[in-house]
């Protein structure tokens, strides 16, 4: 029995000696931090650009002498070889988990992202909740641009989007792979950030331009959201039009607004937390009518008028603020109706409705959209009266 | 011996045989005085064993008087047994055990033509003082330890423990050492199943020389390969208090201030001696640091090597990269580079404690800048290895039980192998398998992971928390004792 | 055989471990994509039926006190009842295989794609067996260490979850044709409810008091479980994604950003949720043990256990070629299959007993000796 034990002790120790087969050194990964995907219809090729980073260049950064990252590219028929023979060109293994950020060119957005969207899902060392960027400018150029104060482009990328979507709501926090998944088979729009390039030294793909002080050249620019319908692109909205989306939405915590509540008399109003919103979905006379009611929490930002601040004062800013916001948002329902867009999620509404006339495809065309907007100032900042001065 | 048996014979044979007997050893004291007229007594023993001068003082001296003379000669040996002035004195007729009773530090006194003869105790070993114990200092709290001499360390404990229950039992173990052991208890608490067994396991040991009371751990196991520590060993007498209060046997052993206490579980070698002097919350809070320094002790290296190896995606991004800045251009793969610098650590550690006390601080020296901060520069380690293995170390010390930081040690090296091999999940099989071998594990009776599982809520008040006194009014469940309440 | 008592909390953290254990990463991809934003009443309704066979069990259980499956379908069955001892035995083998392929596929999908499955398969029977060895106790105290600090990581993780959730996600409730897509998922009644009966070969180490109602609890409670993990899946990932993903709750968690640091935590969960993996591992490779040992009167386990972890470790290579197979056959046939052992052999063994004992009063014959009633019938 002892022998036994041992011999089965010495087989098993041996087994150990098969080796490791998902072993590899931390210091032999490719660590991707940005991934781009582009799509040419002429040569009906993809391409793909990784943005690997250079661990001792980072480190010694400082000094400026070794680049930070290296972009590699590689155009082939298929995603999945864009990735299999990234090795053609990589010494290192390619270590896709700690991706900050996906940028696709505007022109595979149109075309689709179905098949990248199924490909990422697929690979379990994919994360799906990291934002998808589309850019209208060259996908090349974006992908070989060094960013100021944050050296990843990645992680400058994704903060910039945190903070937009927080700061703003021009940019909606939905726009990572997840949600476009998620949207593959409701139909519901999902907004993604445009990115545009500011010309200037980075561009040039070296890290000349990081000496310059100018922070403005050679940069990225968020610019507006890009709409996606079932992984595809189908159209633009403006900043503004984005943060006036999202706020009625009550997905971002901050919105700004000048309003005119007197000749002359502007003033800037802020929201302080996320606006309650009610959303109903009734029947009016045999139509079918969703109910926004956005209920908002300002604060005075700014005003350039010297007037005492008083009760009326504030009643008339705060209904400066309802008429103004409710005109913009009709507007949009407007411009989402023309433009066959489903902006204020109707379907989302829809769903959760019991009763299965509810539920036919396309119903949501017919639902008129009825805005309201109820707002109440709360917070006057540190001022009462302004100064009043020449 | 030859002449062994009924008097009277040639008592000056048998001196000579007996000297014999030991090799005429030269600390054999053999004198002979004169009680009385025509009436000779013999006083043997080993003069480095027992204490002259009392011999002197109360045997000789005392009794040079021609009246005990004469009173000697009318009622024999028995007289003189009454008439010394010493404690423990037996008067013995079998001749057989003679070299032993002197080897047990005793004086025997014959009187010349008298059957039998006397065995007078004056044993006095040289002994050091009373000291704080340097294992296990403290704060607060008593600052005595145990000594070699068993006496003393018994008259520490009974001086703490004045109750009619205490019982000590005591035996000799060792064919040639003849150590003495004490077995405490309290007769009113202890589980008996425990002290039984131990006394049966005490008997049945075989060897010739017993020198300190970790032959008795590993002399009395079942699993002689268990590298998990069954016995509590302590230098303190408050501990071993204690612990005979909680129901638990102590084991005095002679000429080792470390006594042993059985049963004892897997979650007591947290436990150090000053929670019980600390305000409860804060010694729960100790108790809890120790533990976890306990896991980094045992799962750090492996971690790093199964996460920098495998598991990459863990890793903060930023951390990530660092690491990996880190290890560019350093030749070995994580695993190797670990057990290197792992390896080159016991190296010193161990040479810390071998080299004498005046060369230790060469040692520090070199360990520390020669090897950890030129291999970091010479880019043989990467700078978060250095971080790891001293990590390591440090919590490696935290531990109470010095016999524990030793497993502790073991099992990194496992998991270190494990987590080469597999990563995460040959760490988690290492895990597991530790965790069975522990579960089935019992001291004495007592599950080791008790109270943990089997679960009992009633011991986990003083198991990784300990509560206030007041709350504390039951005795431990787990150890089957005779009574509940304290 | 062994001479151990288990406590009740041990003997609920058994039932528990084995029905929940596998079951709550595989089971919730396939639900939400029949039961959509309601999955979570499947396994509801799935447990009611799985406490009703438990009540069968526990019946026929209780008319042989203190005697195990094997032992019951030989007293009952007689000759015959070798047959349906070997048939158990080949489906406790079964089951162990099965939790075997099953974290095979797990790690090999989500955290070592390179390794070969035969290398988690071996090392984990390799423990196993260790625990088999060491015997019902040591099995029950591992579980007992370990759940607690399994089921803190999943409440953590739950607690985490909250952030993402998104309450729109499971309108409107009760809206789907809801016993529809519980007979398109009938197979939760086999896996995980049938499952359990692993336990009737350890009632005679169940505590004295109330072991039975412990079982239920213990089954009861699973269905519960199961419930709420499919409710926070749906709930945070969404009826899309998780009917596309294979595994969902790891995808959850591989989400899951509390903080910028505590961002790419799945490795670590997911290896604590191996914990649960193995203790039911241990079970069934146990119960199949004792099964032999009792059928073949060998009593040392040891001599056992090592060719039958060899024999469970082929098994799960060979069952299926891949987790689309496994669904499959899930989806098709696991019902079926299941309740033979769940429902068929145990409500015919408790109907011969039944016949047995009434036949035997009538004889007049000493209650208690059954082994001459069967030829008998014959």
């Amino acid at each position: 029995m002892r022998h036994t034990k041992l011999l089965l002790i010495l087989m098993l120790s041996f087994s150990l000696l098969t080796g490791c087969w998902d072993k590899v050194e931390i210091n032999q990964l490719a660590i991707v931090t940005m991934v781009g995907m582009d799509y040419d219809h002429a040569s009906n090729r993809y391409t793909a650009f990784y943005q690997v980073i250079n661990p001792k260049g980072l480190a010694s950064n400082k000094g400026g002498t070794a680049a930070p990252l290296y972009t590699y590219h590689i155009k082939r028929k298929d995603i999945a070889s864009t990735h299999l023979e990234a090795f053609d060109i990589l010494p290192r293994v390619l270590f896709p988990d700690h991706i900050q950020g996906i940028m696709v060119s505007q022109r595979l957005a149109e075309k689709g992202l179905k098949d990248f969207i199924n490909f990422i899902e697929r690979q379990p060392n994919r994360r799906s909740n990291i934002p998808v960027l589309v850019t209208s400018d060259s996908l090349e150029q974006a992908m070989k641009t060094y960013t100021p104060l944050e050296s990843i482009p990645g992680v400058d990328l994704r903060s910039l989007i945190k903070m937009q979507s927080k700061q703003s709501g021009k940019v909606s926090e939905k726009n990572q792979v997840l949600d476009l998944s998620e949207s593959m088979e409701t139909g519901s729009l999902v907004f993604l950030p445009m990115i545009r390039l500011i010309p200037g030294g980075n561009l040039r793909g070296n890290m000349e331009g990081l000496n310059d002080i100018d922070a403005n050249q050679g940069n990225f620019r968020l610019d507006g959201t890009v709409l996606m319908k079932y992984g595809k692109m189908v159209g633009m909205l403006n900043g503004k039009d984005s943060a006036l989306l999202h706020f009625a939405k009550g997905q971002s915590t901050e919105f700004f607004k000048a309003v005119h509540y007197d000749e002359n008399k502007k003033v800037v109003l802020k929201s302080m937390i996320k606006p309650r919103i009610h959303k109903e979905l009734v029947m009016e006379e045999n139509k079918p009518v969703m109910k926004l009611r956005v209920n908002a929490a300002l604060q005075i930002y700014d005003s350039n008028a010297n007037v005492v601040l008083t009760q009326s004062t504030l009643k008339k800013m705060q209904k400066a603020f309802d008429r103004e916001v409710q005109q913009n948002l009709d507007e949009l329902v407007d411009k989402s109706k023309r433009k066959g867009w489903d902006l204020f999620d109707i379907q989302g509404q829809l769903k959760m409705k019991r009763e299965d006339n509810w539920k036919k495809g396309g119903y949501w065309r017919k639902v008129q959209v009825r805005t309201e907007v109820n707002s109440a100032i709360r917070n006057v900042g540190n001022l009462t009266n302004p100064y009043k001065g020449g | 011996m030859k002449n062994q048996g009924s008097p009277p014979f040639n008592q000056e044979d048998f001196f000579t045989a007996l000297s014999a007997r030991l090799g005429h050893p030269p600390d054999l004291i053999k004198h002979t005085f004169l009680l009385g007229e025509k009436l000779w007594a013999t006083c043997i023993f080993l003069h480095t064993l027992i204490d002259v001068k009392r011999i002197e003082t109360f045997v000789f001296e005392h009794l040079m008087t021609e009246q005990k003379a004469e009173k000697s000669r009318q009622h024999g040996m028995s007289y003189f047994q009454k008439e010394i002035p010493m404690s423990d004195i037996t008067f013995e007729q079998s001749y057989k055990d003679c070299a032993d009773y002197l080897l047990l530090g005793n004086c025997l006194l014959f009187i010349n033509g008298e059957a039998g003869f006397l065995v007078i105790e004056a044993e006095d070993i040289p002994e050091r003082s009373i000291a704080e114990p340097q294992t296990e200092p403290s704060v607060r709290g008593p600052k005595d330890g145990f000594t070699e001499n068993v006496m003393t360390n018994l008259s520490l404990v009974r001086s703490r423990l004045r109750t009619q229950e205490f019982r000590v039992v005591k035996s000799y173990i060792g064919s040639k050492s003849k150590t003495k052991l004490l077995l405490c208890y309290l007769n009113d608490t202890a589980n008996m199943k425990v002290v039984k067994e131990l006394q049966d396991k005490l008997e049945k040991i075989k060897i010739d020389s017993l020198l300190d009371s970790a032959y008795i751990e590993e002399l009395i196991t079942d699993k002689p390969f268990n590298p998990f520590p069954v016995f509590l060993n302590t230098e303190r007498p408050d501990v071993a208090v204690s612990h005979l209060t909680e129901g638990r046997v102590v084991l005095l052993t002679e000429g080792t201030p470390v006594c042993i206490i059985a049963p004892v579980t897997f979650f007591q070698f947290f436990n150090a001696v000053e929670d019980y002097y600390q305000k409860a919350v804060i010694s729960s809070l100790m108790r809890m640091l120790r533990i976890l320094a306990f896991m980094l002790a045992v799962f750090i290296p492996s971690l790093y090597i199964a996460i920098t190896t495998y598991h990459q995606a863990i890793l903060p991004t930023n951390l990530l990269i660092s690491l990996s800045a880190q290890r560019e251009g350093v030749p070995f793969p994580a695993f190797v580079e670990a057990m290197l610098m792992m390896i080159v650590f016991e190296i010193i550690r161990e040479a810390g404690i071998r080299m004498p006390r005046v060369a230790g601080q060469a040692i520090s020296i070199v360990g520390a800048l020669v090897l950890g901060q030129a291999a970091v520069e010479a880019g043989l380690v990467s700078p978060a290895m250095v971080i790891v293995v001293s990590l390591t170390a440090i919590s490696n010390f935290v531990s109470p039980s010095y016999s524990f930081s030793s497993v502790q040690r073991l099992l990194q090296y496992g998991y270190m192998c494990l987590g080469a091999f597999m990563g995460l999940f040959g760490i988690l099989c290492g895990v597991l398998y530790t965790l069975l071998y522990l579960v089935s594990l019992e001291s004495f009776g007592t599950p080791y992971f008790a109270p943990v599982t089997p679960l009992s809520f009633k011991d986990l008040k003083d198991t990784v928390i300990r509560v206030p006194w007041p709350w504390l009014k039951k005795l431990p469940s787990m150890n089957h004792l005779q009574r509940k309440r304290r | 055989m062994e001479q151990a008592i288990l406590s009740r909390w041990q003997f609920f953290l058994l039932t528990f471990n084995v029905t929940f254990g596998t079951a709550f990463f595989i089971r919730p991809g396939g639900l939400i994509a029949i039961g959509k934003q309601d999955a979570w009443v499947l396994p509801l309704i799935g447990g009611v039926a799985g406490l009703l066979m438990a009540l069968l069990w526990l019946g026929l259980a209780s008319l042989y006190p203190q005697k195990n499956i094997i032992e019951i379908c030989r007293e009952s069955a007689g000759k015959a009842g070798i047959f349906f001892a070997l048939l158990y035995i080949w489906y406790f083998i079964e089951i162990a295989s099965w939790v075997t392929r099953n974290l095979g596929d797990f790690m090999q999908v989500v955290l070592m794609p390179k390794t070969p499955k035969s290398v988690f398969h071996m090392m984990f029977l390799l423990v196993a067996a260790y625990a088999v060895i060491k015997g019902i106790n040591a099995i029950s105290r591992l579980s007992e260490f370990l759940s607690p600090i399994m089921y803190s990581v999943f409440l953590f993780v739950g607690v985490v979850l909250i952030r993402d959730w998104d309450t729109d996600k499971v309108k409107p409730i009760l809206d789907t044709e809801i016993w529809q897509s519980f007979w398109n998922s009938n197979s939760i009644i086999g896996f995980p409810f049938v499952e359990p009966i692993l336990l009737l070969m350890l009632f005679s180490y169940a505590p004295n008091k109330g072991g039975k109602r412990i079982f239920l609890l213990g089954i009861g409670l699973t269905a519960l479980a199961l419930s709420l993990v499919v409710f926070i899946t749906v709930g945070t990932i969404g009826i899309t994604r998780a009917s596309h993903l294979i595994y969902p709750i790891f995808t959850m968690i591989q989400e899951v950003q509390l903080a910028s640091f505590i961002e790419h935590m799945e490795a670590t969960i997911i290896i604590i949720w191996l914990f649960s993996i193995f203790i039911k591992l241990a079970i069934a490779l146990y119960c199949a043990t004792i099964a032999i040992c009792h059928l073949s009167g060998i009593p040392n386990r040891t001599g056992i256990v090592i060719p039958l972890s060899i024999l469970v470790a082929g098994l799960a290579l060979t069952i299926h070629t891949n987790v689309i197979e496994t669904m499959d056959w899930d989806k098709n046939y696991s019902f079926w299959y299941h309740i033979v052992f769940g429902i068929y052999i145990p409500a015919f063994l408790l109907l011969i007993t039944f016949v047995k004992r009434r036949f035997k009063k009538n004889n007049g014959l000493p209650h208690g000796k059954l082994g001459g009633g069967i030829r008998n019938e014959k």
